[in-house]
């Protein structure tokens, strides 16, 4: 009799307790609410190893049953590699078109070459938000036509991140100032991740109708394309820095101090071309050398 | 067989529910047991001449100086404003020496101030800003204060950041006040740029010295906050966490190398 109402305000407080708990782990195991720290704890659990695969994988397509969002990606999708891959990419891009202005404009301008700070600004808007914005439209859109794939947004965003990573060895070497070299890397970098998003992307699009699957596809080939061509005619090639120089002082200081040294370097050209069979160039150049004088 | 089931349940839970208490309570033996092992040190460290001078503490509770000890370490009411500043001076030129000379590790962790970290980030956007007739057409030009003054603040926020969520073991301004110390390096390479700058004739030879110097200053903070910061991680992270505080470093050192008047 006395037992009784202990035992039921006990059984009373036992529910609570068994509440709370579950409370509890249902919190500790997965769904944290985003304002939380712990939430985003979990997109940077990542190690440095994983980090290194998962950008080498970026660049190589391999053609075949799980893609790269499957095989690399798909457990833990990570925010690490898309935010310093971008970062990266922002700054390299800085640094590098203000080396490439510096070598176009070297030895023609007879003042001081300044750096350009504000490079930052621009490659940083234009680098952030191709990350942040295009997976997000495509996200939608697959959200849209109800893609059976089920890839979600944090997954779209790390690949997109970890595409852009090929791009930094290519700015790099974008500085170097040869026309062919230059156009040849943005064919090769955007062959090589834009083949790794589309293969990845495939499966997404796969039971959609044929022709919006392949235009998406389409799309996100020519914005990544873009990305890069934009980026090199605009930080890298020299026809945009060397506009807001006057041109009539130019090619005045250009007839006046360099066209003995002009000559001079076409000659050994020529001279060297001695032993060569094209003729056509050897042609061009004296037409050039004639014109000149 | 629903009432077993969350018996059971149950019973589980509470196991949990111990073993999670058990933890709890280890852990704050453990940390109370470091608290007081600090403050015995600290204790231990502070006032040594007071223990050995006055060992018999009855006196009058009125007396203004009752020892020189106490009075100099813990009361700071009616000391000259001199000496409060000249102690938070000597605290902030100690960390400098530690970040240049970066063996005791625990000299710049324990007690951390943003006072060094300041008057650094000041003087690398006040000697890096560009000149006026630049900051009009905005198109050309070096940064302006306020923009060097955001990439130092931000970058070491956003670098701490990471570390943290990588699970590094490290107060938030701990990590922020290293990052600012670590600047140093990059401000004394600076000041050589700046010398070298004042040549009349700006040579190739005097560009790879400015270059060099610069190298040396980003090599020397990304190894000395690597020192201080690198432990923090798990092993298997550390390259994770040392790269951005490697291209918070090289940003700014790829400033120095830029600027010229």
């Amino acid at each position: 009799m006395d037992g009784c109402p202990i035992r039921n305000t006990d059984f009373n407080f036992n529910i609570l307790i068994l509440n709370f708990h579950s409370y509890c782990l249902v919190r500790r195991s997965n769904s944290l609410p985003f304002w939380e720290f712990g939430y985003y704890q979990k997109l940077f659990n990542v190690d440095t190893v994983q980090v290194l695969r998962r950008i080498l994988w970026s660049m190589i397509p391999l053609p075949g049953q799980a893609t790269y969002l499957h095989h690399h990606i798909k457990p833990n999708p990570d925010l690490y590699g898309p935010f310093w891959i971008t970062s990266t990419l922002v700054f390299i891009t800085a640094i590098g078109g203000n080396m490439a202005n510096y070598l176009q404009t070297v030895g023609v301008r007879n003042q001081i070459w300044h750096y350009d700070f504000h490079k930052v600004s621009f490659a940083a808007t234009a680098v952030y938000s191709y990350g942040f914005l295009l997976p997000l439209m495509l996200w939608g859109l697959l959200q849209y036509r109800g893609s059976v794939a089920n890839y979600t947004f944090l997954e779209i965003l790390c690949v997109y991140g970890y595409s852009l990573s090929i791009y930094i060895p290519i700015s790099i070497l974008w500085v170097i100032q040869v026309a062919w070299l230059q156009w040849l890397l943005v064919i090769v970098g955007t062959v090589l991740s834009g083949s790794v998003l589309l293969l990845t992307f495939w499966p997404a699009l796969k039971s959609d109708n044929l022709k919006v699957a392949i235009l998406v596809l389409l799309l996100i080939l020519l914005f990544h394309t873009l990305l890069a061509v934009g980026f090199m005619i605009y930080f890298f090639i020299a026809s945009h820095s060397m506009a807001p120089v006057d041109t009539t002082t130019t090619t005045a200081f250009l007839k006046s101090t360099t066209r003995l040294s002009v000559n001079e370097q076409l000659s050994t050209i020529i001279s060297s071309l001695g032993s060569s069979p094209s003729i056509v160039i050897k042609n061009a150049i004296h037409k050039t050398l004639n014109s000149t004088n | 067989m629903i009432v077993i089931q969350i018996q059971l349940e149950y019973f589980t839970l509470r196991i949990e529910k111990y073993e999670w208490d058990f933890r709890f309570l280890s852990k704050m033996a453990k940390s109370a047991n470091v608290e007081y092992s600090k403050l015995q040190d600290e204790v231990e460290d502070e006032i040594p001449s007071y223990q050995e001078s006055d060992p018999n503490l009855h006196g009058e509770i009125a007396s203004p100086i009752s020892s020189q000890g106490i009075e100099n370490e813990f009361n700071t009411l009616d000391e000259p404003v001199k000496d409060t500043i000249m102690r938070d001076l000597r605290a902030v030129g100690t960390k400098f020496f530690h970040v240049l000379y970066p063996k005791q590790k625990a000299a710049l962790l324990k007690d951390w101030d943003l006072w060094g970290p300041l008057i650094l980030c000041v003087f690398l956007a006040m000697m890096l800003q560009g000149t006026t007739e630049e900051a009009d057409s905005l198109s050309k030009g070096g940064p302006q204060f306020a923009e060097v003054f955001v990439i130092v603040w931000l970058g070491a926020v956003v670098v701490t950041l990471n570390s943290k969520l990588l699970g590094g073991k490290i107060s938030f301004f701990q990590s922020v006040c290293v990052l600012g110390y670590c600047l140093l390096a990059p401000c004394l390479s600076l000041i050589i740029c700046q010398l070298i700058l004042l040549a009349p004739q700006q040579t190739v030879a005097l560009f790879i010295i400015r270059f060099i110097v610069t190298m040396f200053g980003f090599a020397w903070a990304t190894f000395a906050s690597t020192a201080f910061l690198g432990d923090s991680q798990p092993p298997k992270r550390k390259a994770l966490a040392v790269y951005p505080i490697f291209l918070f470093y090289f940003v700014i050192s790829w400033l120095i190398i830029s600027h010229s008047p």
